[in-house]
């Protein structure tokens, strides 16, 4: 009989702390109410520039009266799950994983402005004999994760020469490999190409290990694709409209800077960088780099759609996504 | 099948199976009453489905075979190597001094971070996946080889040498055979290291198959479904592996060296 009350007991105690952990999942993030912050999360890379350097000047003095506290992330998806997690309120992300996001929790985030176009080349290992996206039949090409803005290109260049991934039966060996991995996975053999984003791929170009592939470069420039855009949960959008509307106008002015004056970007990264790990990158490269992006507050029309279609052929996404939600409503 | 061996098989069943039916079914409560955020709590039959999918969409059981054959290769390797290793610096004093507070020292540093040395070494490829599953797997190894080693009985011990055993033939009669149990117990927890390093080194080279790569794919584009099915699946293999083999293991050699648990 005790040891019965015993078992009983501990079932419900079991059930209690399940419980209790299934409201903590439930209610972590998402609270609803004024904030007296902006959390605001970017990317620790060149296509984040006018972020990074908007953060030291025009964020400086706060948005609409509330302080700017900046959080970097290594990577997209992290980022967005902070966002969709209530740890960030606005973030400067990719519009790959902004696309996930809007598949997969639909409604959640708002799209208000584009910051920095082009960003990523194609390039290829001499020996490999790619010249045209056409010869990437039958080879490896890197990309920094499923998903994210680069995969989602190199499908799109792909479908243009009648060619697919391997994952959707097709020839090409699409590979995710780490931005910080790439060098050892072009100098193994592991991949023949790699559609990479700036600075890996002018740095990699400065070491002679790979060259462009003109042809999808002037391809990609022509789609003219976001490599950053700046979204913001619609929780925060909805309480605290005075704070988006300074964000917008800030993120306008960092975005200018950044287009007048490159060397500040170069300058702003290397000083994040060496903070962060202790080392610079070239300035030679960084400022190749920079001259293969713009940094515009615009969107080409029809460039998030792009990105949506892709990611649908590609199998990525989780639902719908509303064509609207693919236009900034900065307002 | 008796009546009695029928209450017998699912009694069993019920005993094993209670608390995972409990967790799954708490699971459900709280995304069928929307307490939780579909996106960060999906529900059980949302994993179920997508688990479906896997299977027949992805080919995850490819994905499955490549992991347990890497992992079954790796540990096997680090079993062998850490056993030696055990072996080696437990018979000796001069090796023991020497080489074990290392091998202590580098238990406490994750495997993982070993990961760039091994891409660098070996390849941004499976082989740097191995190396890491197999070195995850000695540490835990070589240190329960050499404790087990250091709880051989003193007497035992004096007893066999008083029977004029010596060297190889007193490792191979007396020592090898007192070490079993406790190596068993090495054994599985070598095992959870091995997975563990193995799942992270995947999930860094995601160009090698294995569910290591479908779980970062999941994180990549935001689909926790995906996530949660395949941590559903190394859960799954981790039952059937710990009632299959290690579970046998351990009463078998309980049975064969006389011993009996606490219960």
């Amino acid at each position: 009989m005790r040891a019965r009350a015993r078992a009983l007991g501990v079932l419900v105690a079991a059930v209690v702390v399940a419980l209790g952990g299934a409201a903590l999942v439930a209610g972590c993030g998402g609270g609803a109410g004024s904030y007296d912050s902006v959390q605001v999360g970017f990317l620790v890379n060149l296509t984040h520039g006018p972020a990074i350097i908007g953060l030291q000047k025009e964020f400086s003095d706060g948005l609409a009266g509330l302080p700017v506290l900046e959080h970097p992330f290594q990577n997209g998806p992290e980022e967005i799950s902070a966002l969709l997690g209530g740890s960030l309120d606005a973030a400067y992300v990719g519009p790959g994983p902004y696309v996930m996001a809007e598949s997969r929790a639909p409604g959640r985030l708002r799209l208000l402005a584009g910051v920095v176009t082009g960003g990523q080349r194609l390039v290829a290992t001499p020996s490999s004999g790619i010249r045209t996206i056409a010869d990437l039949a039958g080879k490896k090409v890197a990309v920094p994760a499923h998903g994210n803005t680069q995969d989602l290109t190199l499908r799109l260049l792909l479908e243009r020469a009648g060619l697919k991934g391997d994952d959707q039966g097709g020839t090409v060996g699409i590979v995710p490999v780490k931005n910080a991995a790439l060098g050892d996975a072009i100098d193994g053999g592991v991949v023949d190409a790699a559609l990479a984003p700036e600075p890996y791929a002018a740095k990699l170009i400065a070491t002679g290990v790979v060259v462009p592939v003109a042809p999808a470069d002037r391809q990609i420039a022509r789609w003219r694709i976001p490599a950053t855009v700046l979204v913001v949960t619609e929780e925060f959008a909805t309480a605290e409209p005075a704070a988006v509307r300074a964000l917008v106008a800030a993120t306008a002015r960092a975005v200018a800077r950044a287009e007048a004056n490159p060397a500040v970007v170069a300058k702003a990264f290397n000083d994040l960088i060496a903070e962060i790990t202790g080392k610079t990158m070239d300035g030679k490269v960084l400022m190749t780099a920079l001259a293969n992006m713009t940094a515009n507050t615009d969107i080409a029309p029809g460039s998030m759609q792009l990105m949506v279609d892709a990611a649908d052929a590609a199998g990525y996404l989780g639902g719908p996504v509303p064509p609207a939600t693919m236009v900034p409503r900065p307002g | 099948m008796s009546a009695g061996r029928l209450k017998s098989v699912c009694w069993d069943i019920v005993r094993k199976g209670w608390f995972l039916a409990l967790v799954i079914f708490l699971w459900w409560l709280v995304t069928a009453a929307g307490w939780a955020d579909p996106y960060k709590l999906p529900t059980p039959g949302d994993v179920l489905s997508t688990l479906g999918n896997l299977f027949t969409e992805r080919a995850l059981l490819d994905d499955l075979g490549a992991t347990l054959l890497r992992l079954v290769e790796g540990w096997a390797i680090g079993v062998t190597a850490g056993v030696l290793l055990g072996l080696i610096t437990g018979g000796s004093r001069f090796l023991e001094d020497g080489i074990r507070p290392v091998i202590a020292g580098l238990q406490a540093v994750p495997t993982i971070a070993f990961l760039p040395l091994a891409i660098l070494w070996f390849g941004f490829n499976g082989t740097a996946v191995l190396v890491i599953t197999a070195f995850g797997t000695f540490k835990p190894m070589a240190i329960s080889t050499y404790s087990a080693m250091h709880q051989v009985s003193p007497t035992l011990m004096m007893a066999g040498r008083a029977m004029g055993a010596r060297g190889l033939f007193l490792q191979r009669t007396l020592v090898f055979p007192a070490i079993v149990p406790n190596l068993v117990t090495g054994l599985k927890l070598s095992w959870s290291f091995a997975w563990r390093a193995l799942m992270a080194a995947e999930i860094v080279v995601t160009g090698a198959q294995g569910l290591g790569g479908v779980l970062e794919l999941g994180r990549e584009i935001g689909a926790i479904d995906v996530v949660i099915a395949v941590i559903l699946v190394i859960l799954v293999v981790g039952i059937v592996t710990e009632q299959l083999f290690f579970t046998r293991l351990e009463r078998w050699v309980n049975r064969r060296w006389g011993l009996t648990g606490a219960r």
